[in-house]
Order: C-alpha cells, then structure tokens, then sequence
C-alpha cells in the first residue's frame, strides 16, 4: 500500500485493470437487518466488485418475513440509486454494471422460508432469489445440514425442492448443507450445483468446508465453489490474503480454475462484535443457531473459533488478484474466478428456465 | 344410514367376535374387562359408526355442518368434535354412552407443538379445550388421574402429539404445549422432519442435533418420548438416548408383518430396554395383507411381542377406526396421504376395519381375545393398561 501511495494515481495497477474489465461477483454477504449499513457496500464498490448476492431474510426465516425485509431494504437502497441497483437476470446484472453501479442480487440461506409450500419457490424467484441453501447447519424438511452427525441424504420433499428449484431456476446452493445431501442433490439436479461460500477441508479441516469428493461431484456437473473469507474456515483467523488463495488453488488444481468463485461472507464476522447481544439473542430463540455447545461441533479439534476470526475483506481483492498473477493464473482463469464463473451458471438456469416455458 | 335412535343402539352392540370361549371363560373377560384400567394410548375417538346411530333429524343437521365446511380437513375436524358438542349442548350422550360400552378408562385427544400461527392447528387445539368441561370426560396428565377416573366411572383423556406440520426450534412451543397437557410427544410422522426420519421417507437416519436436544427437554419436563411413526435408525436413536422410557404408541410387529410402520424387532427390544411400552394399533393395513383382516390380526402381533420383549411392554393403541363418516374419510385421506408421506405400497384404506373392531364398543373384545389366548389375568390387566400407566406414571407422574 505504502508502494502505491508514491504512484501518480493514473497508474492502475495491472490488478485493477483486469478487476475494473471483469464481472466481480461475492455470492454471499449476510444481511440481516442488524447488519446494514450502506458504507459496507460502498467499500465492495470501490473495490471493485460488481454484484453482490445478499441474504435478507429474517430470523427464524419465514417468506413473509423475506418479503418484508427485502421491502425495507428497497426503501433504504432508494435514496442511494446514483451508485446502488437491484439486479437478478443477467440482462438486470449487465445494465448495472454498464451505468457503473454496484448490483445487488438476492439468496436464502434457508429452504425453510417455504416451509411446506413448494409453490412458494416461484414466488422466491418473482422476489428476485437466485440462489438458495438447501439446509443451513442443522437438519430441516428438506436435508441435513453440515453439522449433523447423523448425516443423511435428501427426504422425499427435498428432492422436489430440488426439481422445482431447477423448474423456476433459483440455483441449488449446498454451502452449510451436510455432505450427503449435498452429494445427491449434485446428482439430482438437472442443473448446475454451487457452493456459495465454502472451502476446502482438505486444507482447513472444519464442519463448513467441502471434501474433495463434494468439489470433484460438483464441478463434474458443471458447479461452481466460492471461496469463502471467514478466518475460522480458511484455517486462518487473520484471513490473510494468501490463505485464501490457498483455498482457491486447492479447488482449482483440484478440478480447475472454472470452478472457483468468491462468495466472502464478509459481514457476518465484522458486526458479530457490535452486536454480541442480537447474536445471543438469535442463539437463544432458536436452537438451530449454531452455538459452541450445540450446532459447531469441532470434530477435529481443529477448529478456530468464528469469534476469534476476522474475515477477507473487500479491499483485500486487489491484493488476490496480484497473488494469483503471481502465481501464473491466465488472465481467463482469474476473471473466471472473479465472476465469470459463476455467471456462467445463472446464465444456465436462465436458459433452462426460458426453455421450460 | 339407518335411523336407529340412541336407545336402540345401546340395546344392540356390534356383533361380538367369536372366539370360541366357554361360558366362563367370557364371564372372567367381562369381569377383566370391568376390573381393569383400560388405556388406549391412541384412540381416535368412538369410531366412524357412530354417526349412523343418531336420530334421522341429527344425522340430517350433521350432514348440513359437514357440506358447510370449507375444506377436507375442517370437515374431519367437524365429524370428530360434532359428537361432544351435541353432549355438550344436552341434546344427545350417544358418544358417551359408546364410551361406556367400550369400557375405556382412558384415551387421547390430539394437539400440536406449534408457535401459535398455523390457523388450522389453533383451530384444532380450540376445538380440544371447548370439551374439557363435559361431565363425564376429563383431561388428564398424570397416571393418579387417570385411576381416579377409572374410580370416578369417568372418560379420562390424556394429550399427545402427532407432528404433521414443522416444529418450531423453540423449547417455549413444547413448554407451552405441555401446559395446555401435552404428556407424549412422537418425534416424527412419516416423513423427515427438523428431529429426525419417519418410517416411509426414502432415507434412514438417526435423530438431529435438535431431535436430541428435543429428547433430552422431554426428559426434563416430563413428557412421554413416542417413535411410532419413526424410522429404523431414529426408533434406535431416540431410545440411546432417552433417560426415560420410549414408547411406540401406535406401530405392529415388523415380523409378523412387513409394514412401514411396524417396528423391528431390534427395534421393539430397543424400547422395551428403556422401560417402554408397545401400542399395538387395530389398523388392518399395518397388520395384515389378508384379504379379511381381523381382531386375529391385531392378536398375533400382541402375542409375538409380548413373546419377544416380555407382556410388560405390551399396550393397546388402536389409532383405529377414524371418527368420520366414510366418504368425508376418502375425500380427507387420499389428498393428504401425500403429504403425510404414505405411499401406494402401504395401502392406507381408511375405511377398512378390522372384523371384531368396528369401532371403541369392540375394546372388550380384546380382552376375550387375550383370555382365548391363554394369558394370565395379570397379563391382560398389563396389556389393558397397567403398562401404559408404569410408563405414565415414571414420567409423567
């Protein structure tokens, strides 16, 4: 940094060019009601990123909740249309992008937002959802989550979950989803699978991250994973740079680089400090919350705590750009990584869903 | 429907079965029967019989309140709670006067563990309260309570919980559902659930962390853990576990039939191990595939499991015939067997019963099936319902 503040500011680093040519996509940034804050998305467009893909849900997460949050969160974003746009097609994502505004996109990090209902999975989709998790930590109607024990396999419902996530075209996200379930629902899914915001257990050995066997199912079918930045699942509790990077070099070696995606979860570890008592308060209502004594188990005894972490940050973006050109990454491979991956799978789901209509 | 009045059908109870006993062998069942605390830890209600034996002119009003609900399921409600309403307003004791026919000490009525915003359960737990007050019926949550009842020559109803709908993660909807009575909490129906695996679901796996966590509060606040409805690993599961006896209310021996619903018997050893009892249901899908299935039927499977595991662990659930005219009972059961997970191969006919159990008037019936069947007056007094009340009494009281 101290480099670049001698530099005449017309002489972009060759990072940032390839960033400010490129579709930056981050597929997760929590954001719950407590969280928001418009400076947090000022700081991803100014690093560069153009789309984001938020979770505005409630807690426990109902559709009407969802639907109310989301309204809220358009009047706040109202009086910030100069530089900030809601988009979930692609042809919404482009425009954004091309009047220099930051896009915003819509998940569910829950499938019990439907509940029982599985006609409210196109009403998800009219709301503008493009991805959602089939399960989040703990089991619900439709799979197991990744810490569970019992780990088992997709129930009757999930599997038409799935089916009608592919039918209306809201991609099928297996992040926080137990091993199995996200297995086959790889494998039931007409479409391809993502991991939003997981990484590699084979270089950080924790409950949320994917086995090799999870990252080979899902890009042989096309998925992408996004690496995600919280220090308790990088193996790194000061989220550096290069610890990232190994995660993305992992899976890239692993099955290759069209497969690797960002998805930071960057906010979900910044505020846990400013608001210890929400998240005490969340824990304690509902039991599917993940505390240290029930829904994080530390199998390995590895695990660093997610309160002792801090997470990648979006200013840390040009950064990993340069450590992958540092270590030999095509000008295409990183702008895949960047967002090109992972629009090329919404790109999938639109034309499946044109083509099912 | 015929227009028998209320009268003539005390007068005429069902055919009784013909078990070949000798005349003294009946007067020790009736005796039995009179003697002992009779528990059906599942009953529903007196049975769908019963509408044809009201008045013309209550038969004609109770057709006119079915065609006026809404839905399926408002007209089921509409069929179970109709009869308690006519006692209540004085206007007919028919089902009171089944009740007692049946010799039933104790049976059950069904209310959810919810968070208060799912407008048919609210509805249904209303419609459990309004006839709490009746004089011949009393709500129940204790194993004291229930003999009173039987001193009383009152219908005690004891509360438990069949989850069709999500479960809330909330320890407060189980705390608030044991205070409105709740003493026995079945962990899943068919299919998966936020707790664990029903027994129809294409998947097999033990309870959840909640499931667990769910176990260990049961434990804690006293209220009955029951798996019938569970699958394989869950039933096992829950058992590990649990610190206080598991029951599987309502389910059949596996052995004797290979039904979903029946449990292994690993299973049924598992259960008993932790102090537990074993409803046997009177439901002729889950007994048998003969073409006439009969109180016979229901018979083999107490036998078989009271061979296995010890008469100790053997109960009575009928769950069995449903308390609703038949047509509403295929208009409600076909659409919902869907959604309540039973599938083709469990040939779930509602309207089929059991010969010997047309409705709660057969419950003597067992007891002369027992007695024709050799077991011992402590036996079937344990069978009838001291079984079900050792179970009650450890954890609830």
């Amino acid at each position: 940094m101290t480099i670049k503040a001698t530099q005449p500011p017309s002489a972009a680093s060759p990072a940032t060019v390839i960033i400010e040519s490129s579709d930056v996509w981050d597929m997760t940034l929590p954001w719950l009601p407590i969280y928001w804050d418009m400076d947090i998305l000022r700081r991803y467009r100014r690093a560069g990123y153009t789309f984001v893909s938020l979770t505005l849900q409630d807690w426990p997460p109902t559709f009407e909740g969802m639907r109310r949050t989301v309204k809220q969160y358009e009047q706040l974003a109202a009086a910030e249309s100069s530089w900030l746009t809601f988009g979930s097609s692609l042809a919404e994502i482009d425009r954004g992008r091309l009047e220099g505004k930051l896009v915003v996109g819509l998940n569910s990090q829950e499938t019990r937002v439907i509940g029982e209902d599985l006609a409210l999975i196109a009403s998800l989709h009219e709301l503008g959802v493009r991805h959602m998790l089939l399960a989040y930590n703990v089991r619900n109607l439709v799979a197991d989550g990744c810490a569970e024990v019992a780990d088992t396999g997709l129930s009757n419902f999930g599997r038409q979950v799935v089916r009608e996530m592919n039918r209306v075209g809201i991609v099928v996200d297996c992040s926080h989803t137990g091993r199995r379930s996200s297995l086959e629902a790889v494998d039931l899914s007409d479409q391809p699978v993502i991991f939003s915001h997981s990484n590699a257990y084979a270089i950080c050995p924790h409950i949320r991250n994917i086995t090799d066997e999870q990252i080979r199912a899902c890009a042989a079918r096309g998925g992408v994973i996004g690496v995600v930045g919280v220090g308790a699942f990088l193996g790194d509790a000061q989220a550096r740079t290069d610890s990232l990077f190994r995660h993305i070099d992992h899976i890239a070696a692993l099955v290759g680089a069209q497969h690797v995606g960002l998805g930071t979860d960057y906010v979900n570890i910044l505020r846990v400090e400013d608001h210890g008592e929400e998240w005490k308060r969340i824990g304690s209502s509902e039991k599917s919350w993940p505390d240290s004594a029930n829904a994080w188990p530390d199998p390995t005894g590895t695990q660093i705590s997610i309160e002792a972490s801090h997470c990648f940050k979006p200013e840390q973006l040009e950064d990993l750009v340069g450590v992958m050109m540092g270590h030999s990454y095509s000008m295409a491979e990183i702008k895949g990584i960047l967002g090109g991956n992972f629009r090329r799978v919404y790109a999938r789901a639109e034309i499946d869903r044109t083509a099912s209509q | 429907m015929s227009g028998k009045s209320s009268e003539l059908a005390l007068q005429s109870p069902p055919a009784r079965f013909d078990f070949g006993l000798t005349v003294e062998q009946e007067a020790r069942a009736a005796a039995l029967h009179r003697r002992c605390v009779v528990v059906d830890l599942v009953s529903q209600h007196a049975g769908g019989a019963l509408f044809a034996h009201y008045p013309e002119e209550l038969q004609l009003e109770f057709r006119v309140r079915i065609d006026a609900c809404s839905n399926d399921m408002s007209r089921f409600l509409e069929s179970l709670y109709w009869p308690y309403e006519l006692s209540k307003t004085g206007r007919s004791d028919l089902i009171r006067d089944w009740y007692h026919a049946a010799g039933i000490t104790c049976g059950t009525y069904g209310i959810a563990v919810q968070d208060g915003r799912d407008d048919f359960e609210n509805q249904w737990d209303a419609m459990a309260r309004r006839y709490a007050d009746l004089p011949w019926l009393k709500y129940v949550t204790t194993a004291g309570e229930i003999r009173q009842a039987k001193r009383d020559a009152v219908v005690a109803f004891y509360a438990h919980c069949q989850p069709t709908a999500a479960i809330p993660r909330d320890f407060k909807a189980f705390d608030t559902a044991y205070s409105k009575g709740l003493r026995s909490f079945m962990l899943t129906y068919n299919l998966m659930n936020e707790l664990g695996v029903g027994c129809t679901e294409r998947v097999d796996a033990g309870l959840s962390r909640f499931g667990l966590d769910v176990v260990r509060h049961c434990n804690e606040i006293g209220m009955m853990v029951d798996v019938s409805h569970c699958g394989d690993a869950t039933t096992l599961d829950a058992c590990r576990h649990s610190r206080h006896p598991v029951n599987a209310n309502h389910t059949a021996a596996r052995t004797v039939f290979p039904h979903a619903r029946g449990k292994s018997d690993q299973g049924l050893r598992a259960i008993a191990e932790t102090g537990g009892v074993i409803g046997i249901v009177a439901v002729p899908a889950f007994l048998t595939g003969a073409a006439v299935p009969s109180i016979e039927h229901m018979l083999d499977h107490i036998d078989h499991v009271a061979k296995l595991i010890g008469w100790q662990h053997v109960a009575i659930g009928t769950d069995w015939p449903l308390q609703a005219p038949d047509d509403v009972l295929k208009s409600i059961l076909s659409p919902s067997n869907t959604v309540l997970g039973f599938r083709d191969e469990d040939r779930l006919d509602v309207t089929t019963r059991l010969i010997g159990f047309d409705d709660c008037r057969d419950l003597p019936n067992i007891t002369r099936g027992l007695v024709a069947r050799g077991y011992a007056d402590e036996q079937i007094a344990g069978i009838l319902g001291e079984n079900a009340l050792r179970v009650f009494a450890a954890v609830c009281g």
